[in-house]
């Protein structure tokens, strides 16, 4: 018998707060050129990573709804004006740049897989690292990680967000076990029951990470078997 | 076309869905899958730049894109309740998205959860790529020429590709014939470079579809290589089927006659690497005299084939390969 457990789940101060405050990316990323590089989500992905686990060689499912706005916007901008579109402002434009950058400074040469479903970004994210857990005998552990950030510089051409600067991270590690843990968390039609009680929701300024964070949250440093119902 | 599977009017839709609901009509017909199981059905979809031009084209009138229209996520879920798909996922990894998808519809099955999944992809063209890949300087003003050696770049394409995928069970229990087996899915990450590939990665990615599959890297007849005609990825790719293969197996690239179609690339050279099974036929790089390797097919060869490998490589080093087994 071998059970899904939830090892470690961290989440950045998104719900009461404005800004991530404890990024601490000079220290994470030294080398100022690769940091240059890098776009608000690879930042924040690459922080978060750096507390969630030692090896960070692991296969890893990455949820962003917005993806990278910022660049997008950039590139639109210019084909509005008729200006040259930069090269670096198309390589960081993907979904996936984020894990990208990630897996270079990580040296993690292994499966890596990015979604964007909206508001339900990190809930299916966490649910297909579920699956693929199920799915692949040999597969021990998968870290699941959801970002989303956007700032007033995105609101010339969107709209539909909230008005100011918002950013939001978690991630969560699963791992594979043959032992039991006493704590379960039950997931059933994107609700969340602990040892069987129901989990007050708390709703944040992305919805998209909402659910993981909800998850990390009734988590709290404990390892718990996971359940998809 | 014959449009008569589909479950509403194409009138005014945006074009992503227009060629996803087209493809995915001819599957499910194809398939000869009932409407009443298609509650039951998952939707595995990838795109690389989703709704884009819809936000080019808004942009273009001076209106202001509502964020929810950009998404990727918003063509599948379109999809999904035109049809009544149980649930969906849109995989956005690049131009290995659809690869994604169709790697997660062999585990979802795999996990016993579902029995039957639409797997693909759509990307259509956009003033974004055309710019983005133009400033990357891969963009080649002729027809590609994948492989060879005086090759000036890659051609964008636009398309939708989508497959039913169904358990063995399933099969059995429906009392169909299937195409093909999906063998095995391998996937890996360079960890080298944002848009260059690295040749350990690809070998990585190739070697993940065979040990998922089981059998022997010298079982493979062909590779549908992801085989853009950049200097970069024909030779580093080139140079990772070589060192694997041993010199044995014969490669080629279809993108010169579909165009690159970035999230839906692999999901078409799914397609033909299916065909390539079913017809016994090694498609041919017949675009110019010469190519960079001995073992590219120039010309399409008829042969009796057991397993066909389709690669897909994306920005960030994402790596995809999907391994394709006739039916015995």
């Amino acid at each position: 018998m071998s059970y899904i457990i939830i090892k470690n789940a961290v989440y950045l101060p998104q719900i009461c707060e404005n800004k991530i405050e404890n990024l601490d990316e000079k220290e994470i990323i030294p080398n100022a050129m690769f940091r240059r590089k890098l776009t608000r989500l690879a930042r924040i992905a690459i922080c978060i990573t750096d507390c969630m686990v030692e090896d960070k060689n692991i296969a890893t499912v990455f949820g962003t709804a917005y993806s990278e706005l910022k660049p997008a916007c950039k590139i639109l901008n210019n084909i509005q004006l008729s200006k040259r579109v930069m090269p670096i402002d198309f390589q960081n434009s993907v979904h996936n740049t984020a894990m990208s950058y990630s897996s270079i400074f990580y040296k993690n040469k292994q499966s890596i897989d990015t979604i964007s479903c909206g508001d339900e970004t990190s809930y299916k994210a966490l649910w297909i690292a579920y699956v693929k857990l199920l799915a692949n005998p040999e597969l021990k552990k998968i870290l699941v990680i959801c970002v989303d950030a956007y700032d007033a510089e995105v609101h010339n051409i969107f709209d539909g967000f909230r008005e100011d600067f918002c950013e939001s991270g978690v991630a969560i590690l699963l791992e594979k076990s043959d032992i039991a843990v006493s704590n379960i968390l039950e997931i059933e039609n994107s609700k969340l029951k602990l040892n069987g009680c129901l989990v007050d929701f708390i709703k944040g300024k992305i919805p998209s990470t909402d659910f993981m964070i909800n998850v990390a949250r009734a988590v709290d440093n404990e390892s718990m078997e996971l359940i998809f119902k | 076309m014959d449009n008569s599977f589909h479950l509403g009017a194409l009138d005014g839709e945006n074009e992503l869905i227009q060629l996803s609901v087209i493809a995915i009509d001819q599957a499910l017909k194809q398939a000869k899958l009932p409407i009443d199981v298609l509650s039951k059905v998952f939707l595995s979809y990838g795109t690389s730049v989703g709704g884009m031009k819809n936000t080019e084209k808004d942009l273009s009138i001076g209106k202001k894109v509502h964020i929810n229209n950009h998404w990727s996520y918003s063509i599948d879920e379109t999809i999904k309740c035109k049809y009544q798909f149980k649930d969906s996922i849109c995989f956005t990894t690049a131009c290995t998205s659809s690869g994604n998808a169709i790697k997660f519809a062999k585990e979802i099955i795999n996990a016993g959860l579902y029995d039957i999944v639409i797997a693909g992809g759509v990307d259509n063209l956009c003033d974004t790529t055309i710019h983005g890949f133009n400033a990357l300087g891969v963009l080649s003003q002729k027809k590609c020429t994948p492989f060879a050696k005086d090759r000036t770049g890659m051609n964008i394409g636009e398309g939708a590709a989508f497959l039913v995928i169904e358990s063995e069970e399933s099969v059995k229990n429906r009392g169909i014939e299937p195409l093909v087996e999906l063998a095995g899915c391998g996937s890996s990450s360079d960890a080298f470079q944002i848009t260059a590939p690295d040749v350990v990665g690809v070998m990585s990615s190739m070697q993940n579809a065979v040990i998922d599959a089981r059998v022997s890297f010298d079982k493979i007849n062909y590779i549908n290589a992801h085989g853009t005609g950049t200097m970069m990825n024909d030779k580093v790719e080139a140079t990772a089927i070589e060192n694997l293969s041993q010199g044995l197996i014969a490669f080629s690239s279809t993108k010169h006659i579909t165009g690159h179609l970035l999230g839906a690339a692999s999901a078409i050279e799914t397609v033909i690497s299916t065909m390539c099974l079913q017809e016994g036929i090694i498609p041919g790089n017949t675009t110019s005299d010469t190519v960079i390797s001995a073992n590219v097919c120039r010309v399409a060869t008829k042969q009796p084939l057991d397993y066909v490998l389709s690669n897909s490589l994306a920005f960030g080093g994402n790596n995809v390969s999907l391994l394709f087994g006739r039916v015995k």
